[in-house]
């Protein structure tokens, strides 16, 4: 058995860390001077918004809805996705970071209760808001 | 990375080197001085010893003096571990309305769901947090860190 870590809007939820008031507020994080929209919250994707349009094409949207607009910030991405990925690493062996929000996890060689450990470990962890949550698959 | 807000400068820890420092283990006494030490000199590293949960620490730096009475100043640096739980008494980095803020918290004896957010300073108002307010803790203060040559 395998398990992925995928985190949710992985940029979107890097900017709330300091911005609490956006928690339930629709954010997007745009790519490299400001093109496109690349991680968006759960209320921006109700209110349609797509991964990848352009910012000119929903400038409207935007403004009426007064969503919260970021250009991206690598360095704070970067800074979080370590975390993260320390939390994992530190407790799982044989884990591969696939991408900054990413990771595969080989379970083979856990035994069923320590399996049911790990992944109360990580609930644990992650319930405290040690990083922000996740969600796992 | 770091965020700058009114009560606080946030930071992350930058932790790539180690830095293990001679440490007296039988400590310090702030008293009539002890014999020489004999053969207990050991080393410190102080982010491991400040730092318990590294991928929950932040470090902050404080602005004002609302927290003056309990030995918190302008320009200390706090260490935030988000993993601890926070319990009645804690030192709390907590975002309330809008805007961060550095206070004691103490729940409310009698009404429950009340939460006090108390400065260590009699020029500042107590702040009673309700399910009404935006609120939330973002951080327990685990360590102050104080410049003594700083005046």
């Amino acid at each position: 058995m395998y398990a992925l870590v995928d985190c949710n809007h992985f940029f979107v939820s890097c900017e709330r860390l300091f911005r609490p008031d956006l928690r339930n507020h629709p954010v997007c994080v745009l790519s490299n001077n400001d093109g496109c929209v690349v991680s968006l919250s759960h209320e921006a994707k109700i209110l349609g918004i797509k991964r990848g349009v352009p910012l000119f094409q929903i400038a409207d949207i935007v403004k009426k809805n007064n969503i919260a607009i970021f250009s991206s910030n690598y360095l704070l991405y970067s800074g979080i996705s370590e975390r993260v990925m320390k939390i994992i690493t530190d407790t799982a062996k044989n884990v591969d970071v696939y991408s900054i929000d990413e990771a595969f996890i080989d379970l083979r060689n856990y035994e069923k209760r320590s399996l049911c450990h790990l992944c109360d470990c990580w609930l644990r962890k992650l319930k405290n808001g040690w990083v922000f949550p996740l969600v796992s698959e | 990375m770091g965020v700058k807000t009114t009560d606080l400068e946030i930071f992350s820890p930058s932790s790539e080197e180690n830095l293990q420092l001679t440490f007296v283990e039988e400590g310090v006494q702030a008293g009539f001085p002890s014999p020489a030490p004999e053969n207990t000199i050991l080393t410190l590293d102080l982010n491991k010893e400040l730092i318990q949960h590294p991928a929950a620490t932040f470090y902050a730096r404080v602005v004002g003096n609302s927290m003056i009475d309990a030995g918190v100043n302008e320009g200390d640096i706090l260490i935030i571990d988000r993993s601890i739980e926070p319990q009645n008494g804690h030192m709390v980095v907590c975002f309330v309305d809008g805007e961060f803020t550095l206070k004691f918290i103490r729940l409310d004896e009698k009404e429950k769901g009340i939460i006090w957010l108390i400065p260590a300073n009699p020029d500042f108002p107590k702040i009673k947090v309700t399910p009404e307010n935006e609120f939330m803790i973002w951080g327990v203060v685990s360590y102050t860190i104080k410049n003594r040559l700083k005046k």
